[in-house]
């Protein structure tokens, strides 16, 4: 049965659910779904750069005994569509303004529009994703 | 970055709730396994 977990908004209740793709990212599935041993409450960050994305910051008390630096690429994209779920990590230091390392999650909520010459149209349909 | 999940219902909400952060709303997640 494929493994399920949901992002509640504390304020609001509002919630979504998502589903992992064990098949595509094994590696990553055991780790993340390791660190949902306990719920995760994070404050949701608007992604700076990158259009649509909300990052949540895991923190240190979902961590455990996980070494971020062993999960590697799978199914990677630095083009998120509407729906994605995205993990990355780097250490601290590697991106500016960022001194420790980062655990984040990634939320993509909406088409990223400003790639597409229609923007009428997802992206996902023009197979200008990934 | 790695895909590793979908969002496969919901995602209408969410997105409305977090587009709210560009205007300084505050949002706390809770993920949870279910």
């Amino acid at each position: 049965m494929t493994k399920r977990f949901q992002v509640e908004v504390l304020e609001t209740g509002v919630k979504a659910v998502a589903e992992l793709l064990e098949e595509d990212t094994p590696r990553t599935c055991a780790a993340l779904w390791k660190m949902l041993g306990k719920p995760i409450e994070t404050n949701a960050v608007h992604a700076m750069w990158s259009g649509r994305e909300v990052m949540a910051y895991v923190p240190e008390e979902n961590r455990g005994d996980i070494d971020p630096t062993t999960i590697g690429v799978e199914n990677a994209t630095v083009y998120p569509v509407a729906g994605d779920v995205v993990w990355a990590y780097f250490p601290g230091g590697m991106i500016q303004g960022f001194k420790e390392d980062g655990w984040i999650w990634r939320l993509s909520t909406a088409p990223r529009r400003e790639y597409t010459s229609r923007p009428d149209v997802p992206n996902e349909c023009l197979g200008q994703d990934r | 970055m790695n895909v590793w999940a979908k969002i496969v219902e919901g995602l209408q909400g969410l997105a409305q709730e977090l587009g709210q952060i560009r205007f300084g709303v505050k949002k706390t997640l809770r993920i949870s396994r279910l």
